[in-house]
């Protein structure tokens, strides 16, 4: 502070000699001879301006703006679509040269990984045998192929180095891509879009070329304020100088300079432009943001998931001075899209004026409160000051639960009474067998017409019908946030809207349905019934952090691994039966199908197909996840391979026709 | 740019889908099922999935109009002194227009307006009248700042956002304050100016004025 004091004094004394220098030699023009200089000194004046002036347009070419950035929150988040993490392991190889063991290492493993469980599902045969069949290569004629599998496990290790050097890295894709191609042909797999292939991985390797893209998969973190959670009604994030005019002093400078040189009074006038605008950069005013008041109206404060509302915002300037150049930009929460409208005004705003703007929205389900970014700057924009403004607006979106088809359900079921036709006899409506009569059978169930014919008592029994215990489960791990194409709902989404949907059906026909859900976040809803138990699981659909529209944090991943099925596992009945939603992008999802099938539970997968099969990489993950459907009907399982273009209920009765 | 280049690709894309999206066809699958009763409801959101709007962050044309016309009028008021004026004028200007419309770089914009500069200098030496010498300076710093701000409103906000009235306002403020200060100047030149040395009483005023104004910062 002192040293700036005390530069802010020796400028004005410096100015103030100056300008009295300068008016004397206006007022007698003879004085300037007496004075102790000459034309050099003039002269001096000059090139020192100009020799000030190109540093001031060099430190503009050298600093950088310190603009607030700001978020992009129209776009939906982007998601990554299943298989980018081959194609990107495979730009990382040819293009960066990244990395190129490990990646290989693991693709190969991977692939032959894959190769082994089509062989033995097609064959039937052991690891072993399979194993041998895909190293002699009986498989397939494509020779790249064969020649994929064959040297990986001699050559993994030896080939590496002389790959290094030799530089021959550049056939392990084309090798990589016959091996794909090949076991596609092999496991009878249809990629339909195989055609278009090519065109499409060059624009994947456009889209990976900004690595930033890859990484970031929430739109707001492209901004420079560091996080839009506030409590406050009103919060400061920064007031800073925008070195905007930065260099303008080169105007002034320069002309000024030139003109002492030139003896051009019309350029020393120039120069006096210039100075101008750097008194007019250096005086600001702090912009009186905390005045503004904030209106935003939803046209429905409670719509249900994928409702499209409308949300008008009106900006009030209730202070005493002009705000001249104010943005706002209308955070929408991430789950959200912009579809309509855009959620951003720049304007200013005079004393008690006010400003509208307005955009429809795509919402998602969730308890949300959300802020209006404000970026307000002085009139000549040297001063920036950035705030959050949230308005005391909440929106809550939950599903409605309702019920629009019935889903097929499977035949484990407890005691109470219910819709689920058992193969044992008791009272019911539909016949079942007929027995001998033991004392304590009812009257109303002996066969009265065998009585009168034979003499001999007989018991009629009647199917019984008896409720299922469903236990929801959902696969939120961060892996099952994929979609087909960047800006399509993701799986956990698609999956939380059809369960709300299958959770009314069930409840609807009396199971006792719960909700649950393998994740870092445990959650879990114990089965039950009743409109309370409804009540509440809507609730839990909508905010339940598990189920949130948004991908979990990963922080502790490297600590303790555990188990993310441990909590469910450890809290299922047994007689209960799991309707499971994953997307089947890895193999822990089929994992736990299948142990939870042979824990005796039966388990249904209703599994959103969120694969591609654009580049190389979305059609491994294709074929992996083929594979893993066939894995597990193989073993009893019902996969419902839904394809989420079409709808659900259609599906479940197609795949009811088939199981019945 | 980068950022506008991604989402016009991932637009690109959603806008490939809906044509693709009617095959499944939702209607004839709704009277297909028109037993199940509110069909409509289904968790598939078949028609919910309506695609995002599209973000582009295009430098803001009403200021880069703005910024493009006032180099033009810098490159005009230099221009009857000298030809090479003019030529210089041109390229600054064409690098100008260049980094606003085409290139979109703050940089290129920047450069362009310092070669108009250097032509308004060289027609300033080369004996063009001091009205037009100040006209044109003026207009050369307008043009910076004009641009410049059509670069920040648009990374700040987005081509989609109406932004005229903001706009307007800088433009308007800006150009105030050059105007005051040539009319500040002209007085000040006229009624001092007419003494025997001129050019050292204007050197020092000026000079003072520059001291005095880095002294400034509130």
């Amino acid at each position: 502070m002192d040293v700036d004091k005390l530069t802010t004094r020796v400028l004005l004394g410096a100015g103030a000699v100056s300008l009295l220098v300068g008016v004397a030699l206006a007022v007698s023009p003879g004085l300037g001879a007496g004075l102790p200089f000459g034309n050099g000194t003039i002269m001096g004046i000059g090139g020192l301006g100009i020799l000030l002036g190109f540093l001031s347009a060099r430190s503009r070419l050298r600093s950088e703006l310190t603009e607030t950035e700001t978020p992009n929150p129209e776009r939906p988040a982007r998601t990554p679509t299943p298989g980018e993490d081959v194609d990107r392991m495979l730009y990382e190889m040819t293009t960066l040269r990244q990395g190129i063991i490990e990646n290989r290492e693991q693709l190969e493993g991977r692939l032959e990984g894959l190769a082994i469980s089509i062989i033995r599902d097609r064959e039937d045969c052991t690891v072993k045998d399979a194993r041998e069949i895909l190293e002699s290569g009986q498989w397939t004629d494509d020779e790249d192929a064969i020649a994929f599998f064959e040297g990986d496990l001699s050559a993994a290790d030896q080939s590496g180095l002389s790959q290094m050097v030799s530089g021959k890295k550049e056939e392990f894709e084309p090798k990589f891509r016959a091996a794909v191609a090949a076991l596609t042909e092999y496991a009878d797999i249809d990629l339909d879009d195989l055609a278009t292939e090519d065109e499409d991985e060059d624009d994947e390797g456009g889209l990976l070329d900004n690595d930033s893209t890859v990484e970031s998969n929430w739109n707001v973190e492209d901004s420079s304020i560091p996080s839009y959670e506030t409590d406050e009604a009103f919060e400061d994030v920064s007031l800073q100088h925008t070195n905007r005019w930065l260099g303008v002093t080169a105007f002034g400078l320069v002309a000024l300079g030139v003109g002492i040189l030139a003896f051009n009074p019309g350029l020393m006038l120039a120069g006096t432009v210039g100075i101008a605008y750097t008194v007019y950069a250096r005086i600001n005013a702090v912009p009186g943001v905390e005045h503004l008041h904030v209106e935003r109206e939803l046209s429905e404060t409670n719509p249900g998931p994928g409702d499209v509302i409308e949300v008008t915002v009106t900006v009030r300037n209730d202070g005493d001075s002009m705000l001249p150049d104010l943005r706002m930009i209308d955070v929408v929460p991430d789950a959200f899209v912009v579809t309509d409208g855009t959620p951003r005004l720049h304007t200013a705003l005079q004393s008690g004026a006010q400003a509208t703007f307005t955009y429809s929205a795509r919402v998602e389900r969730g308890q949300y409160q959300w802020p209006l970014l404000t970026i307000a700057r002085d009139f000549s924009g040297g001063l920036e000051r950035t705030s959050l403004l949230t308005p005391d607006v909440e929106l809550t979106c939950v599903p409605s639960l309702t019920v629009a088809h019935d889903v097929p359900v499977r035949s484990q079921t407890t005691q109470y009474a219910g819709d689920v036709s058992t193969e044992s006899g008791g009272s019911g409506l539909e016949f079942y067998s007929v027995r001998d009569y033991r004392p304590g059978d009812p009257m109303n169930r002996v066969n009265w017409k065998q009585l009168a014919r034979t003499g001999e008592l007989a018991t009629v029994d009647f199917r019984q019908e008896r409720a299922a215990t469903i236990t929801i489960l959902f696969d939120t791990r961060q892996s099952a946030f994929v979609s087909e194409s960047p800006g399509k709902l993701h799986a956990v989404d698609q999956s939380v809207h059809a369960a709300s949907d299958v959770f009314g059906a069930l409840y609807d026909a009396g199971h006792l349905v719960g909700l649950a859900a393998f994740d870092t976040v445990p959650c879990w809803f114990s089965p039950g019934a009743g409109s309370e138990h409804r009540e509440r699981a809507r609730l839990l659909f909508a905010q339940h952090p598990a189920l949130s529209p948004q991908p979990p944090e990963r922080d502790n991943i490297q600590g303790s691994y555990i188990d993310p099925m441990t909590h469910v596992r450890r809290r299922l009945s047994s007689n209960s039966q799991i309707f499971l939603f994953t997307p089947l992008v890895d193999d822990y999802a089929a994992e736990v199908a299948r142990r939870l099938d042979s824990g005796g539970h039966l388990v249904t997968v209703i599994s959103p197909d969120m694969t591609a099969s654009r580049t190389i990489g979305q059609q491994l993950t294709r074929i992996e996840r083929t594979v893993r459907v066939r894995y597990l009907r193989e073993r009893g399982i019902r996969v419902v391979d839904w394809d989420p273009d079409e709808r659900l209920d259609l599906q479940l009765d197609k795949a009811q026709a088939r199981w019945a | 740019m980068s950022t506008a280049n991604t989402t016009s690709k991932a637009e690109a894309e959603a806008k490939a889908n809906p044509s693709s999206d009617p095959d499944p066809g939702p209607d004839p699958n709704a009277t297909e099922t028109g037993g199940g009763g509110g069909g409509n409801d289904t968790g598939t959101n078949v028609e919910d999935v309506l695609e995002a709007v599209t973000v582009t962050h295009k430098p803001a044309r009403l200021s880069g109009g703005l910024a493009v016309g006032c180099g033009l009028l810098a490159v005009l008021t230099s221009a009857p002194a000298t030809i090479i004026a003019l030529l210089i004028g041109v390229f600054g200007l064409a690098g100008l227009a260049a980094g606003q419309f085409v290139l979109e770089s703050r940089r290129a914009a920047g450069v362009g307006t310092a070669l108009i500069f250097v032509g308004v200098l060289v027609s300033g030496v080369l004996g063009n009248s001091e009205v037009l010498v100040t006209v044109s300076t003026l207009a050369t710093i307008l043009a910076f700042d004009l641009s410049q701000n059509a670069f920040s409103v648009g990374a700040q906000m987005s081509s989609a956002t109406d932004t005229t009235r903001g706009e307007i306002i800088h433009a308007a403020a800006s150009f105030f304050v050059g105007s005051v200060a040539i009319v500040v100047a002209f007085a000040v030149y006229f009624v001092v100016g007419t003494g025997g040395q001129p050019i050292a009483a204007l050197a020092f005023v000026l000079l003072a004025a520059v001291i005095l104004s880095w002294s400034v910062r509130s």
